[in-house]
């Protein structure tokens, strides 16, 4: 009985695993790229001035309100962003009053200089942000179709978690157990352990993945109480966070009070330093409001807030950022999701679990093909899978790390060059997908490899052709978000280096060993397609430790196993 | 202050998984060549757990109460991810 759970566990994870993979690998690697949007973005608009000192609250409102003033003096809504370490520049977002018709008003955005409060423009991009929003909304079709999407694959990959977890048959005597060299065997190594290691981490991130959009999965809940109406899920939400008070203005004109003493208070109350945004909704109204929000500071993503009347200045309400249990629950799923509130080191420790989690899910797709190819080798279904394979696992890096190329490449006064970006990045994909259909797949691997190494490895080269905040500026000058990404990527190079060189090493090995004596020069057509074979062998071996000889039996065993 | 103990909760982390590891047969002839006694391997065992212990108590230090817990799974990742990195680049080819 209990085998016969554990085997129909097995087959479940087997292809819910596989028929989304490509998707979940993608939504993995841009979303772990996600977690450093932020210095992606700067990495991506070089012309940003290098910021040495934070601006404080209190000059970033006086600064901001007087830029709204003169930009916005008549919208429903500002939002004045406090410079932090991580976003240096002042930022500020405007929203109008809604239509006559009732349609939502037009937003505007800027940037102010932190130490002068001139306007900032740089030039159009994608940037990290693109990227990260992508592992959630696709590219390319409706946002609520690519949800839809999402969520699909999101289930998908927990049914595969927990199946995994059951089918997993020595979870702690196999914790720290990864042998290479053995075929099949490492490939399985490699994925337990990658799923083991950061199992918290991958359950956190795709069960508050699906929590995330569950009003789009579950809208009967929201429709049983709230109708179907157009608006339903407007007022769920206003009720729900209490957007509900000074929705409208009262229409009396009254001048906006001095923001400066509502920040002082905020920063008595919670300390200096510790305040993120200021919001003023109906500025110049009687029935104005400020709301002061606090720092990222815990994974509940709702900030504790001060609410002032922007009228008289009166100190309205304190929140500590937790409305009702349900509510805060969420919040935190999905403040643990974001990771919004860690600081470099816990970034850096998010991004690690996240490339495990790609690697994770790239090694349960590899070891699909490693396990059938004996004995499907030649069935259309196995060499779908192989090819997609190629053009994903290897393609897609060298995809993303052609969209870094495109930023700095297409020039900066075309129009459309976000589009272009973006582009970029599908057209490159689509090739690596078309290579790995042309090529024998084993020399597609090592191909892909080499370029996914030269493409991530020269990186840092190009930024240092093509803009003055390079290795040899950011380096001594101390700037860790650009340098970090310059050297992240240089990293990835000799990770995809190493990977081909393994697997070219491999497949040459063996070339050597596939001419027998007797062979004239050159692999004839029986040689090369042996060839393909032993350079299959090499990828199923994974890293060789022991690359002596090889005798030639080996070479007609592709999955030479224990 | 923040960063030596975060330096510390994953010296300890690693510390902590590294004797669970060696008390473990199989990791422990890879790299000592023979298996632990009885004795041994559960001292080896209470140290682990008392430095992952350890290692909570620095992350809680470094992150506070809120960010603590979440910090401390991630060290432990990354500390397990080196273990298991010095234990298959130690294990003997075809083991």
């Amino acid at each position: 009985m209990k085998g016969a759970f554990r085997q129909s566990m097995g087959w479940l994870h087997t292809w819910t695993g596989l028929l989304v993979g490509w998707v979940l690998f993608f939504m993995f690697l841009t979303g772990t790229a996600g977690y450093f949007d932020t210095e992606i973005d700067s990495w991506m608009q070089p012309e940003r001035p290098i910021v040495q000192n934070a601006m404080t609250a209190t000059a970033a409102v006086d600064a901001g309100r007087q830029y709204l003033e003169s930009n916005a003096p008549n919208a429903a809504r500002w939002f004045i962003a406090v410079p932090s370490h991580r976003f240096p520049e002042l930022r500020l977002f405007w929203r109008m009053s809604p239509d006559a018709d009732g349609k939502r008003g037009r937003t505007g955005r800027a940037r102010l200089d932190p130490e002068t409060a001139a306007p900032l423009n740089y030039r159009d991009t994608g940037g990290g942000q693109l990227l990260y929003s992508m592992h959630w909304r696709l590219h390319y079709m409706p946002v609520r179709a690519a949800e839809w999407i999402v969520g699909v694959c999101t289930m998908f990959m927990l049914i595969a978690i927990v199946t995994g977890v059951i089918i997993h048959k020595r979870i702690f005597r196999d914790f720290f157990t990864l042998r290479f060299a053995k075929g099949q065997r490492s490939w399985l190594d490699a994925h337990n352990v990658l799923s083991v290691l950061a199992l918290p981490f991958h359950l956190m991130i795709t069960y508050s993945g699906l929590i995330f959009i569950a009003y789009v999965y579950m809208t009967p809940v929201i429709t049983a109480s709230y109708g179907t109406a157009a608006d339903a899920q407007d007022s769920f939400f206003n009720e729900l966070l209490r957007r509900t008070d000074g929705a409208s203005p009262s229409g009396v004109a009254a001048d906006l009070m001095p923001l400066r003493p509502m920040v002082l208070e905020a920063e008595r109350q919670w300390g200096e330093g510790r305040v993120r945004f200021v919001e003023i909704r109906h500025p110049g109204d009687r029935d104005a409001s400020v709301r002061i929000g606090h720092e990222w500071a815990s994974p509940v993503r709702r900030p504790p807030t001060l609410t002032f009347n922007g009228a008289n200045g009166e100190l309205l309400r304190a929140s500590d950022g937790i409305y009702s249990t349900p509510l805060a629950v969420r919040d935190v799923l999905l403040g643990l999701h974001e990771g919004l509130f860690a600081g470099p080191v816990l970034r850096w420790l998010y991004f690690l679990s996240g490339v495990m989690g790609t690697a994770m899910i790239g090694a349960g797709m590899i070891l699909w093909t490693v396990k059938r190819r004996a004995k499907k080798g030649d069935a259309f279904g196995f060499k779908l899978v192989e090819r997609l394979n190629v053009g994903t696992l290897a393609g897609l890096p060298v995809a993303v790390a052609a969209y870094f190329w495109a930023n700095r490449l297409i020039p900066v006064d075309v129009a459309g060059r976000v589009a272009w970006e973006g582009h970029t990045m599908f057209i490159v994909w689509g090739v690596m997908l078309a290579h790995a259909f042309i090529r024998p797949s084993a020399r597609a691997w090592v191909e892909q490899l080499w370029l996914a190494a030269a493409a991530f490895g020269l990186i840092p080269v190009l930024n240092g052709l093509t803009t003055d905040k390079h290795l040899g500026v950011t380096l001594p000058a101390g700037v860790w978000e650009l340098a970090g990404v310059d050297l992240t990527m240089f990293a990835f190079g000799a990770a995809f280096a190493f990977a081909a060189i393994v697997l070219g090493r491999r497949g040459k090995t063996l070339k050597s060993g596939a001419c027998h004596p007797g062979e004239s020069r050159g692999p004839g057509p029986q040689a090369r397609s042996r060839l393909d074979a032993t350079a299959h062998g090499a990828l199923d071996s994974g890293i060789r430790r022991n690359d002596g000889p090889i005798e030639g039996r080996e070479v007609v065993r592709p999955n030479d196993r224990p | 202050m923040t960063a030596l103990n975060i330096i510390a909760a994953i010296l300890c982390a690693f510390a902590g998984l590294g004797a669970l590891a060696m008390a473990m047969a199989r990791h422990a002839r890879d790299v000592f060549g023979r298996t632990p006694e009885r004795r041994t391997a559960w001292s080896l065992r209470i140290f682990g757990m008392v430095m992952l212990c350890a290692a909570y108590a620095f992350s809680v230090y470094a992150w506070g109460p809120k960010v603590g817990p979440v910090g401390w799974f991630g060290v432990l990742s990354a500390a397990a991810l080196a273990v298991v990195t010095i234990l298959a680049v130690k294990t003997p080819a075809g083991r």
